[in-house]
């Protein structure tokens, strides 16, 4: 579908609303640890860790997902492998556990609101012939709404920015306004990244060590606000 | 290959620029376990290389299979040095495979593959790990580095991919996903539970003041992932070796000797 055509803008903009219950609120991909972790991590900064985010982890592992999802189609076993791949290309634990769940809540929002394949896929997650990753969830169901790959990833990557820029200021780390140049400061990155071409067995790569290890001493942190 | 209580090497082709040291045996404790030092005769690597290497361990036997020092990648001018490494372990075989750090030099750029099939019993323990050096201090940070680490089962089931692509100019920023440390190291503990060590005991290391260590479980049960950043190269060691030890004790159940470097 065009998302030039006021349809397609609309439906577009449905699915990137953060009002759209995705359940990625529950999830800081490491920020959370990372922010509180100083004296043990190093200097932290949002803008650096938001960037690295979307430079190192979303554009070469999320959206590389979503697209090879998205070009799937309707073959859920396809799928279903490629969901295998997300889980053992990815190292910690934690941003493991927090894709499939999110993708898992994303899914059961979808299933309640009739979208096509969202049921079957989620039986599929429940007799353990798939996972649930969230990038590989997104990229099925979009597909199937009709919104075509391009704006597909176009909504993931506001997603994850989006969604890392509201963890902050639920953390306390920014504000809403400084939130916003930060996102607007990514989308050129993400239009950018949104270009780079993808393969049919295009490998999902990461390089976020430093967020990797956030994510692993956040387990043993005793309160906190997310997941992961 | 397993001969009674030792290991011993059955097969070897080793060609320029490789050189591999004749086997010791450093633990008493442990007569199967074989140590090999792998030397390069050229200095390092260089542009347009075309490195492979083969370790094939057959059942029962165990190899630790390590560098004298860190590896310098010189300027490759846009031409990547590649590695290709495959690793194939039979039934209860043990390999660390733990070469020192890569040292980035400005300009330097390596691909480095490596493939790993592992029989259930068997243990992999791997190092990758590389060093931002620029001598002069003039801002100017290796090319690229490319990376990519998968182990598959027997039955060709993926079960662990680590792979990444990122260019020295993106560590040198407030963006670096390294944050301010210099050396980055990741290890692997592939094998079952039993010859593994136990997460508490790898998250009850202590890297000390220099590096930081993060321990999570593996994809598909395959053992433990473990990243380490570190800001000078004797915190890196340090940190390497006590996970060395670590993995000895849990598949032989004695300490392995300090190695000399």
């Amino acid at each position: 579908m065009n998302p030039l055509t006021s349809s397609g803008l609309l439906l577009a903009l449905q699915h990137a609303d953060s009002q759209f219950p995705s359940g990625g609120f529950a999830f800081s991909q490491g920020l959370e640890a990372a922010s509180q972790l100083v004296s043990k991590l190093g200097a932290f900064s949002f803008a650096g860790f938001l960037e690295a985010q979307i430079r190192h982890r979303w554009a070469e592992a999320d959206r590389v997902a979503l697209v090879r999802a998205h070009r799937c189609g309707d073959d859920l076993d396809a799928i279903a492998r490629l969901d295998s791949e997300v889980e053992a290309s990815t190292l910690a634990e934690g941003l493991r556990a927090g894709s499939r769940r999110n993708g898992m809540a994303l899914l059961t929002t979808h299933a309640r609101i009739g979208t096509p394949w969202a049921d079957a896929y989620r039986a599929m997650i429940r007799d353990g012939a798939a996972l649930g990753h969230l990038p590989v969830v997104q990229g099925m169901l979009w597909r199937s709404l009709g919104l075509d790959e391009k704006t597909s990833v176009a909504i993931s990557g506001y997603q994850a920015a989006a969604s890392l820029a509201t963890a902050a200021i639920r953390l306390g780390l920014i504000g809403a306004i400084e939130a916003q140049r930060h996102v607007a400061g990514m989308l050129p990155v993400i239009e950018a990244a949104g270009a780079m071409p993808v393969g049919e067995d295009e490998p999902l790569r990461s390089f976020v060590p430093l967020a990797e290890i956030a994510v692993a001493l956040h387990g043993v942190t005793g309160q906190r606000l997310f997941s992961n | 290959m397993r001969h009674g209580p030792r290991t011993v090497i059955g097969r070897q082709h080793v060609s320029y620029p490789f050189h591999l040291t004749r086997p010791f045996c450093l633990d008493g404790a442990i007569p199967s376990l074989l140590t090999v030092y792998q030397q390069s005769a050229s200095g390092g690597l260089y542009r347009a290389d075309a490195l492979a290497c083969r370790y094939h361990l057959g059942a029962g036997a165990a190899a630790h299979v390590t560098t004298q020092a860190a590896t310098v990648v010189h300027d490759c001018h846009g031409q990547p040095a590649r590695q290709a490494i495959d690793v194939t372990l039979e039934d209860d075989a043990f390999l660390a495979l733990v070469p020192d750090p890569l040292v980035l030099f400005p300009g330097a750029s390596v691909a480095s593959v490596l493939k790993a099939r592992l029989a259930p019993s068997a243990v992999l323990i791997l190092a990758d790990s590389f060093a931002l050096h620029d001598p002069q201090a003039k801002g100017q940070p290796f090319d690229q580095l490319t990376s990519e680490v998968s182990l598959r089962d027997a039955e060709d089931h993926l079960l662990v991919r680590d792979c990444f692509r990122v260019q020295g100019a993106e560590l040198t920023g407030p963006a670096s996903p390294t944050g301010q440390w210099r050396i980055v190291s990741s290890f692997l503990f592939l094998g079952p539970p039993a010859r593994l060590p136990k997460r508490d005991v790898l998250t009850g290391l202590d890297p000390g003041a220099g590096a930081v260590l993060g321990v999570s479980p593996l994809a598909n049960s395959a053992g433990w992932g473990v990243r380490c950043l570190a800001a000078d190269a004797v915190s890196a060691r340090r940190v390497a070796e006590m996970l060395f030890s670590a993995s000895v004790f849990a598949a032989f159940g004695q300490l392995p000797s300090a190695r000399r470097k």
